[in-house]
């Protein structure tokens, strides 16, 4: 197989007013033709400042500051600028991460496709505007734009993200190029979106026959995805082969540590592994092996020396482990273990808990009504109100963790907050530990609130800026009026959220995603509340990070017996920590049961769709599951669709369907319950079916 | 676009009413009858009442007002109690001459200031985009009075080559026009300066957006990248500021238009205010209250065509 793209010896450095920062360092790969190749790695590993470089549009302070980068036999440093611009879009095109933003909202999509388009075809073949426009509108249907012909007229915003995200790919693949950088085309979109889109680009490629470097974070896409992998940790590559292979059989500890760090239903009665520590920073970067000083197999050397590649059968890794003169001192075992060391944890007798309820909705709804002016309410031009939660009938148990699981729109958060009273119900009624939140006295209320906190979903931005983590975890004391010893409640919070008490006296841009997070934690538990609400608690953190968090919200509620309402979109998150599941759709819960049913027998299409979407990192297991790509998208939640709202998409379909809606015909008594006329069908004739 | 049309006709009706009716207020608010004022002490009390009735000062306010007003819907602005000329008349031979000024102004302000702010941006930390900061930070902080003296001081009387007050010979353009620079120049300076930070500081925001990165990706010259694809969403900000600013510049023209002597609506206000000659001050309020409320509107379409996300009278998601 020829190599479309080989990098050799690649090194980048970024020049900032106190220093050189070395970014990548040594990186050696190839793209073969046709093939996928994943550039994997957590955030500040370097893998966004690789696809820079290969096009050449790294930011002005940084540079390549070694190695050549041969893209068809052609050294793409060597070039000039106008004879790489000829490259860039024709010959090597990218996908960005955020299809909200990579799209220039102020033009036409036709006007930026015919642009990109003609930006090409200046020279050789003279192209009109309207033959441009025509090729463009080609491309535009097919990556599944519906109505290509009229729609290339309109602007980015009157898309949808996954259909910004098609027309990104459109506009990346109109010179049909040789390579194709996708840098994260996923982590912005929804679930069922991800699927179509990762679909999209493996036709693509099979069609086009494209090279493709995908990078990404997630294994999940990988192990579906790509042929090849290369995992870089802090600018070096530690790893590479071929996926089968690697997933397998990991060699680099890292990459073991990562795989192991990847929550799924296996783990759900144990804690995760992590990975202690975090990625250097790049102003202080460890002297030797870049992993060692988190590496629980580190040795002196590890710390002295970079480590050499060592082969095996076509995956390289870099590990000082693999050479001949390591000494093997401890008895623990390098190759990945199936049941590695992470405790089990003592369940709560089985945990069961249908005795005493906490959180009692009744059929609620929470609708939204835009603030209209004066003027169009006397002309009568008052829009339908939007209706993000639709009827909700729900019990939370003492101790339980409730997952509410749907895509963005469902209205999960506003669930979440409804229960928690910040959020007033339009209709029904919350009831916490017997309260009516709607009936009782603002005394009464402000006692309730402290007994339910909530942990947002941006950690950094729901920490006050101007004040320090000290201050910020005393704050709900004197809210309540509660005299506590400031020190040593501080450092006790603290503690309890695994933080050292030098936090105390950072502001929070100073802490890292992952501190903050755990900041948001210590400052919701500063008041021992019965009931954690937790929106997201994982969004934006890195895999080994993530588990970190994971494992303290589990350790932390069979330590003070917590209620946990968890709202993500993260299945894994939910395997791991949920005892039940709650799946929404356009503000409606269409099924609840608890984990073990909902994941091994989902009774509903939709709960089965997302099921089948679910990243594992084990290319074999991901790739014989048949999944179930969902046409279309979550529908504008101000217009639901008429019966059941999720007929549309749905290929279980009938007649009944389009008119009537389905409803759980059964108390929600924490029975597995589903709000489809076929349940009994989901899932048998699946595969049949196409 | 029909339901936001009649909301901002709505709209400006409530303004000039709120104006009118603090102007008519404000007669009140200044010390001494107005008609003794203005016809000395040694007046008749049958003249005073007489000037009293004919500035309507001897009916309550909202009358007033209301007078005013319902004479302005069918075109008339009323008369200048003193010469008994019509102010439409005074009007119409000032208000062109403000116009020109304030549009040549800021013609000015835009042809020097934007290209001067996208290039500080597309050049950051050059000697030129250095020396671009500090001249417009220091044009910024000049008062448009101070640079028209200063301007008269040295291009009139000092070096002569400039024609210093004045309109210039009737019917003569380039004498107009030679009359008209000196003025120009003062009352654009300020919004030089300020228009180049504008332009550079959202310049900049724009050119760190994926969207120029991946137009960039996409093989685009660089030229087109920063000239077509950042400048439009650059100039989002500048034309809010513009539309606001064109007001200002109405301000700056009453003192600019004194110090030239220019026959304008700065000049007729500033006179009419001088004399207590009310009438001609209400009604020249409200042209240039008018005149505000005209560029504001015509800023919300050019905002449209700028940046299509935004709807006119529709709510913002």
């Amino acid at each position: 197989m020829e190599a479309i793209l080989k990098v050799e010896n690649l090194a980048i450095t970024y020049h900032t007013r106190e220093a050189k920062l070395s970014a990548v360092r040594n990186v050696d790969f190839s793209v073969e033709q046709g093939k996928i190749v994943g550039l994997v790695g957590e955030s500040g590993c370097g893998k966004s400042s690789i696809a820079l470089a290969l096009i050449r549009l790294l930011p002005p302070n940084g540079m390549v500051s070694a190695g050549k980068l041969y893209f068809q036999g052609q050294n793409l440093l060597s070039l000039r600028e106008n004879a790489m611009r000829e490259v860039r879009g024709h010959k090597i095109s990218m996908i960005f991460q955020d299809p909200m933003t990579s799209l220039n909202p102020v033009f036409s999509v036709e006007e930026q496709m015919v642009d990109a388009i003609l930006a090409h075809c200046g020279k050789n073949q003279k192209l009109s505007r309207s033959e441009a426009r025509q090729k463009a509108i080609e491309m535009l249907d097919r990556v599944g734009i519906p109505d290509a012909q009229n729609r290339i007229r309109d602007y980015p915003h009157q898309f949808s993200g996954g259909m910004r995200q098609r027309i990104m790919i459109a506009l990346a693949l109109q010179a049909n190029p040789a390579l194709l950088i996708a840098d994260e085309p996923t982590s912005a979109l929804d679930v069922t979106l991800e699927a179509q889109i990762t679909d999209l680009i493996r036709s693509l490629r099979d069609e086009f026959q494209t090279s493709i470097l995908y990078i990404t974070h997630d294994l999940g896409i990988v192990a579906q995805l790509c042929d090849e992998v290369i995992v870089l940790y802090a600018g070096n590559i530690v790893e590479t082969g071929d996926v089968w292979h690697l997933f397998k059989q990991p060699l680099h500890p890292y990459t073991q540590a990562l795989l192991r760090s990847h929550p799924t239903y296996e783990t759900n009665s144990r804690f995760l592994a992590t990975i202690p520590g975090r990625v250097p920073s790049l102003i202080n970067l460890p002297v030797g092996c870049k992993f060692a000083p988190r590496c629980q197999f580190a040795q002196t050397i590890c710390h002295e020396q970079e480590p050499l590649e060592y082969e095996r059968e076509g995956q390289k890794v870099w590990c000082h482990i693999f050479q001949p003169d390591w000494q093997q001192t401890s008895e623990k075992t390098i190759i990945m273990n199936e049941s590695q060391n992470e405790p089990a944890i003592n369940l709560v007798e089985s945990r069961q808990f249908k005795d005493k309820t906490i959180v009692k909705a009744n059929r609620v709804e929470v609708h939204f009504q835009e603030n209209l002016g004066l003027l169009s309410k006397i002309l009568g031009q008052e829009p339908a109100p939007l209706k993000a939660v639709r009827g909700i009938d729900i019990m939370v148990y003492r101790g339980e963790t409730l997952a509410i699981v749907g895509e963005s729109g469902s209205g999960k958060t506003t669930l979440g907050r409804t229960i928690l009273g910040l959020e007033e119900p339009t209709v029904g009624e919350v009831n916490v530990d017997g309260n009516p939140l709607t009936k009782i006295n603002p005394a009464q209320k402000r006692a309730l609130r402290a007994k339910m906190q909530m942990i947002f979903q941006d950690p950094i931005s729901s920490l006050s800026p101007r004040k320090r983590v000290a201050e910020l975890l005393l704050e709900p004391f004197n809210i309540h009026k509660i005299a506590v010893d400031p020190d040593r409640k501080v450092s006790e919070l603290l503690e309890m959220v695994g933080l050292s008490s030098e936090q105390a006296d950072k502001y929070p841009h100073q802490l890292s995603g992952g501190q903050a997070r755990r900041v948001g934690i210590a400052r919701a538990l500063a008041l021992n509340p019965a009931l954690l609400v937790a929106d997201e608690p994982t969004a934006g953190l890195d895999v080994s990070v993530a588990a970190g968090v994971l494992n303290l919200l589990k350790e932390l509620r069979e330590k003070l017996g917590l209620t946990y309402i968890l709202i993500t979109h993260n299945l894994n998150v939910v395997q791991f920590i949920a005892d039940r599941v709650a799946v929404m759709y356009l503000g409606k819960i269409i099924e609840i049961g608890e984990n073990e049913d909902i994941f091994n027998q989902p009774k509903h299409p939709y709960t089965e769709a997302l099921i089948s979407a679910i990243a594992i990192p084990d290319p074999e297991i991901r790739r014989k599951r048949k999944q179930i790509l969902l046409e279309g998208e979550i529908p504008d939640p101000r217009h639901p669709p008429s019966g059941c709202s999720f007929h549309p998409r749905c290929r279980y379909r009938r007649e009944r369907c389009i008119d009537e809606s389905p409803s759980f015909n059964a108390p929600m008594d924490g029975r597995h319950l589903s709000a489809c006329f076929f349940s009994e069908l989901v899932g048998r004739t699946g595969d049949s079916q196409d | 676009m029909l339901a936001y049309l009649i909301k901002r006709f709505f709209m400006t009706i409530a303004v000039l009413l709120i104006v009118m009716t603090f102007l008519s207020l404000l007669v009140h608010i200044v010390p001494g009858d107005p008609a003794r004022t203005l016809l000395g002490p040694r007046a008749s009390p049958e003249l005073i009442q007489k000037i009293r009735s004919a500035m309507d000062l001897d009916k309550p306010a909202y009358v007033q007002v209301g007078n005013f007003l319902w004479k302005v819907i069918h075109g008339d602005l009323g008369t200048d109690v003193f010469t008994g000329v019509s102010i439409n008349r005074l009007v119409s031979a000032a208000l062109p001459h403000t116009i020109i000024l304030a549009l040549a102004s800021l013609g000015l302000a835009v042809l020097i200031g934007i290209p001067l702010g996208v290039f500080s941006a597309t050049h950051p930390n050059s000697w030129l985009d250095r020396v671009t900061a500090i001249l417009s930070i220091s044009l910024t902080t000049i008062p448009s009075y101070v640079a028209g003296l200063f301007l008269l001081l040295i291009f009139a009387v000092q070096l002569k080559i400039m024609p210093a007050i004045g309109l210039g010979k009737d019917g003569n353009l380039k004498d107009y026009i030679m009359h008209l620079i000196l003025p120009t120049i003062a009352l654009a300076i300020t919004w030089i300066g300020y228009l180049a930070r504008l332009v550079r500081t959202s310049l900049l925001e724009v050119l760190n957006e994926t969207y120029i990165r991946a137009a960039r990706a996409s093989g685009l010259s660089g030229r087109l990248v920063q000239y077509k694809y950042a400048l439009k969403n650059a100039l989002i900000p500048t034309v809010a500021v513009l539309g606001v600013g064109l007001g200002s510049l109405m301000g700056g023209a009453v003192l600019v238009e004194v110090i030239f002597n220019r026959p304008g609506m700065g000049t007729l206000i500033y006179n009419a205010i001088k004399a207590r000659n009310y009438p001609v001050v209400r009604a020249g309020v409200l042209i240039v209250a008018c005149l505000f409320v005209f560029v504001n509107f015509l800023t919300d379409l050019i905002y449209t065509y700028l940046d299509p996300r935004i709807q006119l009278g529709k709510q913002q998601r």
